[in-house]
């Protein structure tokens, strides 16, 4: 990645039909220190905008190259970590410029509850993940519930999981000799409270969507009986965490869980800084549920803060090293896929389709039914 | 917040130094208590810390396994110009002031080794807006390495929650707990068994408990100490007679540090089961009613904390795991995979469980309240006293936190210049608790104040009660007294007197902690050297009454 670019260099980007200036901050004449405000295409204008986001963007906001673009872009944004059904719940003091939940059915939550009918701005977004160390996977995979392509990508095999999980079929049932010892009792999947976070909400999602012959449900009668039919297998895990970077941090920090649901973000971001432990597996359910972050703007500079994470170049480039797949890829190759190819090991990979247009996906229901199958389920 | 329990010690910087002195100096590395009896001058019972934040001011309402986290954020203060201003309480009373509101607009965060009893209120999802972990210890078993030997398990890696419940039932493993009513050390322990126990292998529901019972018995007969805090357990460890403690339930990370500072035939072997732990992961947590400018404040502090030199600071300094990937954790901290066990789900299983603990499953108590009634009592102070005593005697209270126990022997001495009344009572399993928590009540409310102050006289008749009730039931309870006083002894025995009695006392009487309350015009230094000999701790009850008389429970 090209940083560091010395003198005033003015970026003419045709992005959506949107004519985008991007100017390179300064050295040379101009005189400012780098990092400031100078070298702005309006210096005396960096607004403060400040919102909610989901605690698997937090590395991003928070990473000293994202901030320097967005203050380029006259944007000094604070974004606050939260679950993202949390974020209704925050105390409005008028001073959030925007909420930034991990999916669509949280962002409609928080649109109805302010009255925003503007369609949320999903810059990338991300296939939910299962991380488990590699002999648990290969259990999975000797009892047909997960497998390994010719890519060396491992997938969850979601129906025969579904089914072991519904079954309470147990570790004892499925590695009867040689198995590690964290390794007891029914199997289930550790997940996020999903009255709080999107990833747990959406964990019920494709479930349901299993459940119900592979489509969304529709009413509220399925909601229930699916939602109670699942109530058990689910709660196995006992209490939830609020947001998915607890999870996750449990894992790698070595007291968690043996099957974790995360985001692919998550992994690529420890993997791209070279901090993926060798043992460690992500398998991608083969039935995928995607997770769109959509950001809903409350007041202009919210705004503008989703018009340049849109389309600024650089921004999402930023985004995809920090495991993000870009939406709406301008014309040629996907900046992600060049990403997720430098991070493959002969051990281990990445991304089973960057596209993902090959992948069969789950429907999400509407948002009152997925609030309803939450209901059931918990 | 609760008066109860809560100890607030506010910390600029100059006084965070302060603090940090005094936790390295004192004898336990570990959690440190900053309660009354510590000698910290900045503590106060029950006062409200600054009623606004001030700029850089991070206001954090922690449980007390945190102090040891100071000088770290001496460095934060440097690095990020945030100033952490802490209160210290127990994480499931931390928990209780969050859900009730109680902590909206007096603390900006909470710092708890786990948010996992508070995440069970359905109000906390409103209160909590962003949630941190920080770093992780799991829960686990610091056992004496020469009773390691004696039970012959080897290195440790292979035992079991069922062995430690053989060997505590066959007498061969005694160890301290904190009390899981307060404690997350505790309830953590008490869960993990709890789930290992139930052979469910999935969170636990109140039928696994019932079905666990038996086996929890067995386990908790070999619980000789409960605490409300885990620095005592640490004192108390290291004071019993060789072998008399054999192990403590803690995070890895306290029974690490506290192995460093023992001499050689005291050193733990750390121990974590293999059918399962239940882990901490501190998280930093953001209260929703906390606005912008604190809210930026607890940015900066916490990505500070995430930095991996900071991570690797933070596990050197804590011997907790870090919680950032590719930062190598602490020397000698292992890096194997144990089988970590589900929270249960609810408040009503984890109340259920907590309630079984203290009513059915732990050893029963015995305990004596040796009550100051002389004239100076008279009046607001023998109200506060009744008001105090009358609290254990409620029903209201879902977890056990204070109420006289199921099976719990209590016994009243009201005393002046001598001793008033003598009165015994043995509260009954199940539902006929109530009348008989009714009639202590009936006794305490009767009280009446005239007369001296005889301090040691009547404590030497507290010990010849336990002695009499010990050889007419031949039972095995935790036995402790409660040393109620608004002034000086001035009668009856003196200081001498009472230590030459109490050296005189077989084993069974001498093991009885005397937990005095300063109250009214106490002589502290007669207190102070009373908890001392006896393996006490002193508890002030000049700011709340009920404050030191609840956490006193967790002692008892």
């Amino acid at each position: 990645m090209k940083r560091g670019v010395v003198g005033v260099l003015v970026l003419l980007l045709m992005a959506g039909g949107v004519v985008w200036w991007l100017v390179k901050p300064g050295g040379g004449d101009t005189g400012g220190t780098t990092g400031g405000t100078t070298g702005q295409p309006n210096p005396t204008k960096v607004v403060k905008v400040t919102g909610t986001v989901g605690s698997e963007k937090k590395a991003f906001f928070e990473d000293p190259k994202v901030k320097e673009e967005l203050r380029r872009q006259g944007l000094e944004v604070s974004a606050q970590s939260a679950g993202s059904w949390q974020m209704n719940d925050v105390k409005d003091d008028a001073a959030t410029d925007f909420a930034f939940p991990a999916s669509l059915p949280p962002a409609e939550a928080i649109q109805k509850a302010r009255g925003i009918t503007a369609t949320p701005v999903r810059p990338f977004y991300s296939p939910l993940v299962v991380l488990a160390y590699k002999d648990t996977a290969e259990i999975l995979r000797n009892n047909g519930l997960a497998a390994r392509t010719d890519a060396k990508v491992w997938t969850l095999t979601t129906d025969k999981f579904i089914g072991a999980l519904m079954e309470g079929r147990t570790w004892e049932q499925l590695a009867p000799q040689n198995r590690p010892s964290e390794l007891a009792g029914k199997i289930y999947l550790t997940t996020t409270d999903p009255d709080t976070s999107s990833s747990g909400a959406l964990y019920i999602a494709m479930a349901s969507y299993l459940l119900n012959n592979k489509e969304a449900v529709q009413d509220e009668a399925t909601a229930k009986r699916i939602g109670t039919n699942l109530h058990e297998p689910f709660n196995r895990q006992g209490g939830m965490q609020t947001s998915t970077d607890q999870p996750f941090t449990d894992f790698t920090s070595g007291t968690g869980r043996p099957l974790v649901l995360a985001y692919e973000s998550q992994v690529l971001e420890l993997a791209a800084g070279g901090n993926m432990p060798d043992n460690m597996v992500l398998l991608y359910p083969d039935t995928a549920v995607i997770s769109d972050h959509s950001l809903v703007a409350f007041t202009d500079n919210g705004k503008k803060l989703a018009d340049v994470l849109m389309k600024d170049d650089k921004l999402r480039q930023l985004a995809v090293d920090h495991g993000f797949r870009p939406a709406a890829p301008a014309s040629g190759e996907s900046p992600f896929k060049a990403h997720v190819a430098t991070l493959n090991t002969p051990r281990n990979a990445f991304a089973f389709d960057p596209d993902v247009s090959h992948l069969p996906l789950v429907t999400l229901p509407r948002q009152e039914i997925l609030l309803s199958l939450i209901k059931a389920t918990k | 917040m609760r008066k109860s329990g809560a100890r607030h010690l506010a910390v600029g910087l100059a006084l965070l130094a302060a603090t940090a002195t005094a936790c390295t100096s004192s004898p336990a590395p570990g959690p440190q208590p900053s309660g009354p009896a510590s000698g910290s001058a900045q503590t106060t019972v029950g006062a409200p810390p600054a009623p606004t934040g001030q700029p850089g001011v991070l206001r954090i309402l922690a449980g007390s396994e945190l102090q040891d986290m100071v000088p770290v954020l001496e460095e934060a203060q440097k690095a990020t110009g945030v100033t952490v201003q802490f209160s210290w309480t127990g994480s499931l009373d931390g928990a209780d002031a969050v859900a009730g509101g109680n902590a909206d607009g007096k603390y900006d965060a909470i710092w708890f080794p786990s948010n996992q009893y508070l995440r069970l209120y359905d109000k906390s999802k409103e209160k909590l807006l962003s949630e941190t972990p920080i770093m992780a210890s799991p829960v686990a078993f610091g056992i004496r390495t020469s009773v390691l030997n004696d039970l012959s398990w080897g290195d440790g890696s292979k035992v079991t929650w069922g062995n430690l419940a053989e060997a505590a039932s066959a007498g061969k493993l005694s160890y301290g707990m904190a009390d899981p009513s307060r404690s997350n050390s505790g309830f953590s322990a008490l869960v993990a068994v709890a789930s290992a126990f139930s052979g469910a292998g999935s969170a636990l529901t109140d039928a696994d408990v019932q079905k666990a019972a038996p086996q929890l018995k067995q386990f908790f007969t070999g619980q000789k100490l409960t605490s409300g805090s885990s620095g005592w357990l640490a004192q108390a460890y290291t004071r019993t007679e060789q072998g008399s403690i054999g192990a403590l339930v803690n995070y890895e990370s306290v029974l690490l540090s506290l192995d460093k500072t023992l001499p050689a035939d005291q050193r733990l072997t750390v121990v974590r089961p293999t059918d399962g732990v239940i882990s901490s992961n501190y998280p930093l947590t953001l209260l929703s009613s906390t606005p912008q400018r604190e809210r930026d404040s607890f940015q900066r502090l916490t990505s500070y904390l995430l930095q991996p030199e900071v991570q690797k600071r933070i596990s050197d300094l804590t011997l907790r795991r870090p919680i950032v990937p590719g930062v190598a954790p602490a020397t000698g901290l292992p890096t194997d995979r144990v089988h970590e066990l589900p929270f249960p789900g609810t408040k009503a299983v984890a109340d259920g469980l907590l309630s079984a603990y203290q009513n059915e499953l732990r050893r029963p108590s015995r305990t004596v309240y040796v009550l100051d009634t002389s004239g100076s009592m008279a009046g607001q102070r023998l109200a506060s006293l009744k008001s105090a005593m009358g609290r254990l005697t409620g029903s209201d209270d879902t977890r056990g936190t204070r109420r006289f126990r199921d099976r719990e022997e209590v016994t009243l001495i009201s005393f002046a210049s001598k001793v008033k009344s003598r009165k015994t009572h043995s509260v009954p399993p199940g539902g006929a608790a109530q009348q008989e928590l009714a009639a202590i009540n009936g006794d305490v409310q009767a009280l009446s104040a005239d007369g001296g102050t005889a301090v040691y006289s009547s404590l030497e008749e507290a010990y010849r009660v336990i002695q009499q009730q010990q050889s007419a039931t031949k039972d095995d309870r935790f036995t402790s007294i409660v040393l109620m006083t608004d002034g000086e002894s001035n009668e009856g025995a003196t200081d001498q007197d009472f230590r030459a009695f109490y050296g005189g006392l077989p084993a069974a009487q001498k093991s009885v902690p005397v937990f005095p309350i300063l109250f009214g015009d106490a002589a502290k230094g007669q207190l102070q050297g009373i908890a001392d000999l006896t393996g006490g701790k002193l508890f002030d009850g000049t700011g709340s009454l009920d404050g030191a008389f609840e956490e006193i429970r967790g002692y008892q």
